[in-house]
């Protein structure tokens, strides 16, 4: 359901932001730790590109834990079951990753992610901790069945990606990196359409289809279906409150459709 | 863990268009007000103030970075080139500069400085970049002016411009 984004307070700047002390961890231990005795709220500091603009619309951390030297977060790897991605992977570090390969289409849709710029900075872990609805790697890995883990003062938990909007960060403040899980030979196929704003994310895996809609200011709706499902019965299951001003419901169940079927036709294309 | 500052006041050193400066700052101050209010490079233009538009843009390192979503701590022991920095000691234009001002590759002009920086970082990962490579980049930051055809070809006649001068050498 749409809800209306809180009216602009007045206008911050970075410049509002007082000198605060500054932490910079070198494992994830030490980020928790930092977290649970510096001065509260105490904000975690990676790329920047979110946090700043968090900064504007009236953030005011008292202390700043700086991640950079944080190995354990930069790290992307697979194995025969799963594809794990640290959070602190820029964009561009991961889209060229190889380790990316195991998913067909992943890299393609993950390029498209931003500008060459904000690429090189944004990370990972900003984007999908953010929890902004218009920043899309949680659409490609709500898609993909991802799960994230989150690391706090008692441990790391595994939630699913879809979940992480809810996610209570108090207790598990820090994600430490994302698993794809590589079951049954997963691809994705990534489609956008930018007036209306909604984008859709296909991923098949054998024995099962999910397709993510989302829109600018609306959630990722993940709908599993049976290989085969007609594009136009899979776009119509969308949620009867699915719309928000800019895209309607019934735009979305036609366009979405028609996206649908070349989804379909270019992952089913021999390669 | 480092404790980088208990109260907020920090000690940089960097590299600031080749040459080495150092500065006690804040750990709030950011890059784009350092450079703008504490050390008078004024071509560092702020705009949007969240990353996204890129007018403010520096090279770190050698690649753009927003200014204003960069904070002064992040750039200690690293190489910061502003639009300051490009120009030789006597005055002569970088070729991408001279490219701008050649095609008028620019209307207000409050752009341009992230834009040459970004052209700049562009050349240097692709020497002679076609069309589609030049729009991709540039697309990182905007132009509310020129309807970026301008920039594009300044972009392809600095290209040219620098290939002649390597060929020349």
């Amino acid at each position: 359901m749409f809800t209306a984004p809180a009216p602009r307070g007045l206008a911050r700047s970075q410049a509002d932001l007082p000198p605060v002390p500054l932490y910079r961890p070198d494992s994830v231990a030490e980020a928790i730790h930092a977290l649970d005795t510096a001065p509260a709220p105490a904000a975690l500091y990676a790329g920047g590109t979110d946090f700043f603009a968090r900064l504007r619309e009236g953030e005011a951390p008292a202390a700043l834990v700086w991640l950079d030297r944080v190995q354990d977060l930069r790290e992307v790897g697979r194995d025969d079951h799963a594809l794990r991605l640290g959070a602190l992977v820029t964009h561009h570090e991961a889209f060229r990753h190889p380790a990316l390969d195991a998913v067909p289409g992943l890299a393609a849709a993950w390029r498209r992610i931003a500008t060459v710029r904000i690429r090189r900075q944004a990370t990972l872990g900003g984007n999908l901790m953010a929890r902004r609805t218009r920043y899309e790697l949680s659409i490609l890995l709500t898609a993909l069945g991802a799960s994230a883990q989150m690391a706090g003062a008692d441990g790391t938990i595994d939630l699913p990606v879809e979940d992480l909007w809810q996610a209570d960060t108090a207790t598990h403040p820090l994600l430490v990196s994302v698993t794809v899980p590589l079951e049954g030979c997963p691809r994705l196929d990534y489609e956008r359409s930018m007036r209306p704003t909604f984008t859709q994310a296909l991923a098949m895996r054998d024995g099962g289809w999910r397709l993510v809609v989302a829109t600018e200011y609306l959630r990722p709706w993940a709908h599993d279906m049976a290989p085969g499902t007609p594009p136009a019965e899979a776009t119509a299951a969308l949620p009867a409150d699915f719309a928000d001003p800019a895209v309607s419901r019934a735009h979305m169940v036609r366009a979405g459709a028609a996206f649908l079927k070349r989804q379909i036709e270019r992952m089913e294309a021999p390669a | 863990m480092t404790t980088l500052s208990e109260n907020g006041k920090i000690d940089i050193a960097f590299t600031l268009n080749g040459q080495p400066v150092s500065r006690a700052t804040t750990t709030s101050r950011t890059l784009s007000d350092l450079l703008r209010d504490d050390m008078d490079l004024k071509g560092t233009r702020v705009a949007c103030g969240r990353t996204v538009c890129g007018a403010c843009s520096v090279l770190v390192d050698g690649f753009p970075r927003a200014a204003c979503s960069t904070f002064a701590f992040e750039v200690e022991g690293r190489s910061v080139t502003t639009i300051e920095g490009l120009e030789a000691e006597d005055g002569t234009l970088d070729p991408v500069q001279a490219a701008f001002a050649k095609k008028s590759a620019f209307q207000c002009g409050y752009c341009t400085s992230g834009m040459i920086l970004l052209a700049r970082a562009l050349l240097a990962e692709h020497q002679r970049p076609d069309r589609e490579t030049i729009r991709e980049w540039i697309s990182s930051n905007i132009c509310r002016c020129t309807g970026y055809q301008l920039i594009i070809e300044a972009v392809e006649e600095a290209a040219e411009t620098m290939a002649g001068k390597e060929a020349a050498e």
